[in-house]
């Protein structure tokens, strides 16, 4: 109410000062200075922060505690310094300990915990000195107060339950009595001092003490009569009723106009009386808020006429503040109808309305604001919060809440005019579109005064309709609405009247300028379709709600669309319902997350039907790991979000498999203790489940681990022992996953580089038996090979460099470097690594074929590469047959479907000559010709070798095209095939070697090629090395 | 009535020209190539001969000649070089954008002088 609202602006401004103060002070670690001037205390609007004290230094943890806003940890830690000092400093720490708990106690509700902080300041005050003490306690029964006032005026204004009353004033009783008595020791401390002062005994201090104390005492009395007026107020309006022990309205208003004396002229608890008011006191604005407060408790008891007056006094005065003088004409009417003078009241609400700058909500552009031809049609309203206070009192009035006029006031009202005014201000909050109050008012009070036409009055019904009906079945079901339909047949009607009485709002003629609450009414509607079992008019509404909401942008849009996805899913269990219906869930499903994507309905729409929110997985993932862990969804979420991000590993083919995993790994890290321990304590068919579930999530995470880079061994081996002890527990059927349980020890031993145990392992995947999987045969098959073949590249390349070190021409004369076993170090380890390769990589062949269909893949391109790459090694350093031929057949293989393959066609060349086909070598060469530039080195070895390889059976041929090679290449070529050139030249052209038929210089052997970093075809050397010290099996060599 | 029978008579007189002045063989399917992806074709005994590319470049200004890694200022120096090289292989032409056709007659006039029967000529390097 307004006249309850007077003391309340500065109450909350005070409030905001205070927490200002403290975060002030906790920043800068500084107290604030001592209290000012007496008279800024006094008003209670403009006073001083609230937390004061002496300084007090603060140590490195209170500093730290203060930067970072810590405040209840900032507490316990002054507490601890409390406890452990003495003296000054103890005091200094109580008193600024109580304004912390002033401050946390203002920030709080609730009751038990309320009176634990008061406790706590008390104890703290204690420790204060006795002239402190009295400005703590005040503070105290102050910060007690404005919430007291706060419940005070949410009661009166029908927003607070009526069973909270009798407490409230039994409160406010207590707190008046209580700041009587502060008033009195801060009154009793002035005296000493002034007696003090007067007898020429004082200190220089006193002066200053005295100011504080009288500050103290004024506002003592102060709060001391708001809260006497307050606590009448709020005994008068329940009828007069109060708890035992508690005084009359009547007495607590005359204490109040007794405290209030002090602020109107009177000293020593004399009642304040108008004749004595110096009206000059009235500027200041606590003294006029204690004018307000006098007219309050006058109106208590009985006296309206000396009411009145005060007010006028207010009205008339101007000096008195704007905000005070705002507040007389709600505290006049307020006054009259708590005396029962109802026709004054009702003159009164008209003159207010007709000053109020308010107009319906809406229309006030349409106001001419002065001049000739102002449109009077349009009239003035109330402003809201004066409308809602005035129609609360009215209607409470009216409901027989408080019929009691006060003493000596009139209790008839033979005219109607208690009605009017009800009516009036309710009709004034409806033009101010404020169907909130409406709707708790007509709640609290019955809708009597509310009409039967227009959109509020109709929505207003419909809503309690529907409310009543709601409570109705929370109370049948135990207190908890559940999402079940109502089964009884009363229910069901008085939901469905509901329904069509908010149905009946929607198309009112002034429905238009309530959009949001034609919304709300539209939702309503559809909820109470829902309860009464309605699902597919539920489902309608509750979709248009969500539009009409969602052009508004309001909340209400989630709560509609939720709805509708309830009330479809509903629909969509039922036998029969069709695809229609499945489809619009799923539409309504994928709308509701891409549109509240980060809400708990979200994540719970993704926990139970993941498959119909049309999320991509990385944003159901982040959904759903944004549900706070203190949610009941929290362990649902995790689970899923597990099995999405399980699913994008598995997808994923790119270099974020790695992240993929890693993520999996921690989300399902969190849910393998809770499982297992489920798993081991469930019994009968929930512990076949829980292992289940529990072994599948383990075999996930092997899976994920085992997959890293490096695979996370000790995880893993912690995996296996739990998939194990698991399986073993449950005495589980190994058919299904034993041979997984063993790939995953075999990557294990991978990862360990344990290869003797990963070939056993593999033999064992490979051994027939139930439940051979010839997927896990192939990947143990493939990794063997692919750890080999890195092995072998190693050791290649260890290879090579040694020779290097022998040969210093090798770097530059690429294509003349030869292995053998006797110019390696590392012959015995790299043939075993080559023969692994071969080994394993034939086992991949014969199982994928050498055709031009399967070469078609480069993987498998690369796999023939190394593996003939690994025989021609095996050839070259141990003179192996079969390694030579599997070679050739490999590389003929490859230039099959690659003609022009560089690396495979000086290998099969090499091979070939050796292998006694030299129609096949020469082949090769001329092909390799034709396939490289005549600029590039191996176009002169391939020129060289087709020449040699000519001469062995036709020297004019091979002389024809050497001379033409001399005659285009004069340099005959780089080093070293010049000299070779050189030499078939002598051996061809110019010497009697040439008629012999001696054959030209002889070939070396086949060199391996060194290791291309990626088994890429062509990217080996650029020519296998002839060498003289390789056995032959046919053919001259080269 | 058209007079149709001059017109048929210069018609036939243009066919007859045509087909005594041109050549209904490609010399090109008579060279070998340079890079064959059929590997009958490449490693046929036919194909041993590097392929002859006798490139016309301009350098600084000045036409020159190169084939293999041997470069020609002159027709002289040019002819000189063919006149060696083996004739069933056929030689190819490739002149540069740049060049006159002066200097591609040189060369073709070149390749013919040489006893080449199989020319090619390609033009844009």
């Amino acid at each position: 109410m307004p006249q309850h609202s007077a003391p309340r602006c500065p109450a909350r401004y005070q409030r905001w000062w205070a927490a200002l103060a403290i975060a002030q002070a906790c920043a800068t670690g500084t107290m604030a200075q001592p209290e000012a001037s007496p008279q800024r205390s006094q008003t209670g609007g403009a006073e001083t922060p609230a937390v004061r004290g002496t300084a007090v230094a603060p140590d490195a943890l209170e500093k730290y505690l203060i930067a970072r806003g810590l405040k209840s940890l900032l507490v316990e830690h002054l507490a601890s310094r409390f406890e452990q000092t003495s003296g000054t400093e103890k005091a200094r720490l109580g008193e600024r300990l109580a304004r912390l708990m002033f401050l946390q106690l203002s920030a709080t509700n609730e009751l038990a915990e309320r009176q634990r902080l008061e406790e706590r300041a008390k104890q703290f005050i204690k420790a204060v000195g006795e002239n402190k003490s009295v400005g703590l306690r005040i503070e105290l029964a102050r910060t007690n107060y404005l919430k007291a006032e706060q419940d005070a005026e949410a009661l009166a204004l029908a927003a607070a339950p009526e069973e909270s009353r009798a407490a409230l004033s039994s409160t406010l009783a207590q707190l008046h009595m209580q700041l009587v008595n502060l008033g009195q020791d801060a009154a009793r401390r002035v005296r000493v001092l002034e007696e003090k002062l007067s007898s020429g005994q004082s200190v220089p201090s006193d002066e200053e003490e005295v100011g504080e104390a009288r500050a103290m005492r004024s506002r003592a009395y102060y709060f001391a009569g708001w809260a006497g007026v307050y606590g009448a107020e709020t005994i008068a309006a329940g009828s007069g009723n109060r708890p035992a022990g508690v005084p009359s309205a009547e007495s607590l208003a005359s204490g109040a106009l007794e405290c209030f004396g002090w602020h109107t002229g009177r000293s020593a608890m004399e009642r304040a009386s108008l004749e004595r008011l110096p009206l000059s006191l009235l500027k200041h604005e606590h003294v006029a808020r204690a004018v307000l407060g006098i007219a309050g408790a006058l109106a208590i008891t009985g006296q309206v006429a000396e009411a009145n007056r005060w007010l006028d006094t207010l009205e008339n005065e101007p000096a008195v503040p704007a905000a005070v003088r705002g507040a007389v004409g709600p505290r006049r009417i307020s006054v009259l109808l708590t005396a029962g003078h109802y026709s004054e009241a009702r003159r009164q609400v008209a003159l207010l309305r007709a000053r109020s700058p308010n107009t319906p909500a809406g229309l006030a552009n349409q106001i001419p604001q002065t001049g000739p031809g102002t449109n009077t049609s349009i009239e003035a309203i109330l402003p809201a919060n004066i409308a809602r206070a005035v129609a609360a009192q009215a209607m409470r009035l009216l409901a027989g809440d408080a019929t009691r006029p006060a003493a000596g006031g009139a209790s008839t009202d033979p005219n109607g005019d208690l009605p009017a005014v009800a009516e009036t201000a309710l009709a004034d909050l409806i033009a101010a579109r404020r169907t909130d109050d409406v709707l708790a008012l007509a709640e609290r009070f019955g809708t009597g005064t509310i009409g039967d036409k227009g959109f509020v009055a109709v929505f207003v019904r419909g809503m309690l309709g529907l409310e009543h009906s709601l409570r109705e079945l929370r109370l049948a079901r135990g207190g908890k609405l559940d999402e079940a339909p109502a089964t009884e047949a009363a229910m069901i009607n008085r939901l469905r009247e509901a329904s069509e009485t908010l149905d009946a709002a929607t198309v009112q003629t002034d429905a238009k300028s309530y959009e949001l609450d034609v919304a709300r009414a539209v939702y309503g509607s559809a909820r109470a379709q829902y309860y009464a079992g309605s699902d597919a008019a539920a489902a309608e509404k509750a979709s248009r709600a969500f539009e009409l909401a969602e052009k508004l942008n309001a909340p209400l849009a989630q709560d509609s669309l939720w709805l509708g996805i309830l009330a479809l899913e509903r629909q969509a269990a039922e036998v029969g319902s069709g695809a229609l219906i499945a489809e619009k869930l799923s539409s309504a499903i994928s709308l509701f997350v891409s549109r509240f994507p980060g809400t708990l309905r979200s994540a719970t729409l993704l926990v139970k039907r993941p498959d119909k929110t049309g999320l991509s997985d990385a944003k159901a993932a982040e959904i759903l790991l944004s549900v706070e862990a203190d949610s009941p969804l929290f362990a649902e979420s995790r689970r899923a979000a597990s099995r999405i991000l399980y699913r994008m590993f598995r997808d994923n083919r790119t270099g974020d498999r790695q992240f993929a995993a890693r993520r999996f790994l921690a989300v399902a890290g969190e849910l393998l203790e809770p499982d297992k321990r489920a798993a081991m304590a469930a019994t009968g068919p929930e512990a076949v489940r829980a292992a289940e579930a529990t072994l599948l999530l383990i075999r996930q995470m092997l899976d994920a681990s085992l997959t890293l880079e490096p695979p996370e061994v000790d995880r893993s081996e912690q995996l296996l022992a739990a998939a194990e002890s698991l399986v073993n527990y449950n005495a589980m059927d190994r058919t299904r996953f034993g041979r997984e349980l063993v790939f995953r020890r075999f990557q294990l031993a991978i990862g360990r580089a344990d290869f003797a145990a990963a070939e056993k392992l593999a033999a064992e995947l490979d051994a027939p038996g139930e439940g051979k999987d010839a997927r896990f045969v192939e990947a143990s098959n493939r990794l063997l090979f692919v750890n080999a073949n890195l092995r072998f590249k190693a050791e290649l390349a260890t290879a090579f460099s040694s020779q290097k070190s022998t040969n210093p021409n090798a770097a530059t004369q690429r294509g003349t470097v030869q292995l053998s076993a006797d110019s390696i170090a590392n012959a015995e380890k790299l043939n075993a690594e080559a023969e692994s390769v071969v080994r394993f990589g034939g086992r991949l062949i014969e199982n994928i074929g050498t055709t031009a269909r399967t070469l078609g893949d480069t993987g498998v391109l690369a796999l023939h590469h190394d593996v003939a790459a690994a025989c021609e090694v095996l050839f070259a350093t141990t003179g192996s047959i079969a390694g030579r031929d599997l070679a050739m057949r490999l590389d003929k293989a490859i230039v099959s479907v690659r003609p022009g393959d560089n690396v495979s066609l000086m290998r099969l060349a090499t091979m070939a000559e050796n292998a006694g086909d030299d129609a096949l070598s020469l082949a090769s060469w001329r092909e390799l010709s034709a396939a490289v530039p005549d600029t590039s080195e191996r176009w002169f070895v391939a020129r060289y070798n087709t020449i040699r390889l000519t001469a062995k059976t036709d020297k004019p041929a091979a002389a024809t095209l050497l001379r033409q090679h001399v005659l285009l290449h004069p340099t005959l070529g780089p080093s070293p095939w010049n000299i070779r050139f050189a030499e078939l030249q002598t051996s061809l052209l110019s010497t009697p070697a040439a008629s012999t038929g001696a054959a030209p210089p002889a070939p070396t052997p086949p060199a391996p090629t060194p290791p291309a970093p990626a088994s890429v075809p062509g990217s080996g050397p650029a020519t296998p090395p002839p060498a003289s010290n390789a056995p032959k099996t046919g053919g001259g060599g080269r | 009535m058209l007079p149709l029978v001059a017109l048929l008579d210069v018609i036939f007189f243009m066919l007859f020209y045509f087909m005594a002045a041109g050549s209904l063989s490609a010399p090109e399917t008579q060279l070998p190539a340079t890079i064959s992806p059929d590997r009958k074709g490449a490693g046929n005994a036919s194909n041993d001969f590097t392929s002859q590319v006798l490139y016309v470049e301009l350098d600084k200004g000045v036409a020159r000649f190169r084939i293999g890694q041997r470069g020609m200022a002159t027709r002289q120096d040019l002819e000189a070089i063919l006149a060696e090289l083996p004739k069933a292989p056929g030689i190819i032409i490739k002149a540069s954008d740049d060049v006159t056709v002066e200097h591609v007659a040189a060369a073709l006039r070149a390749a013919q002088g040489s006893g080449f029967t199989k020319i090619s000529y390609v033009a844009g390097l």
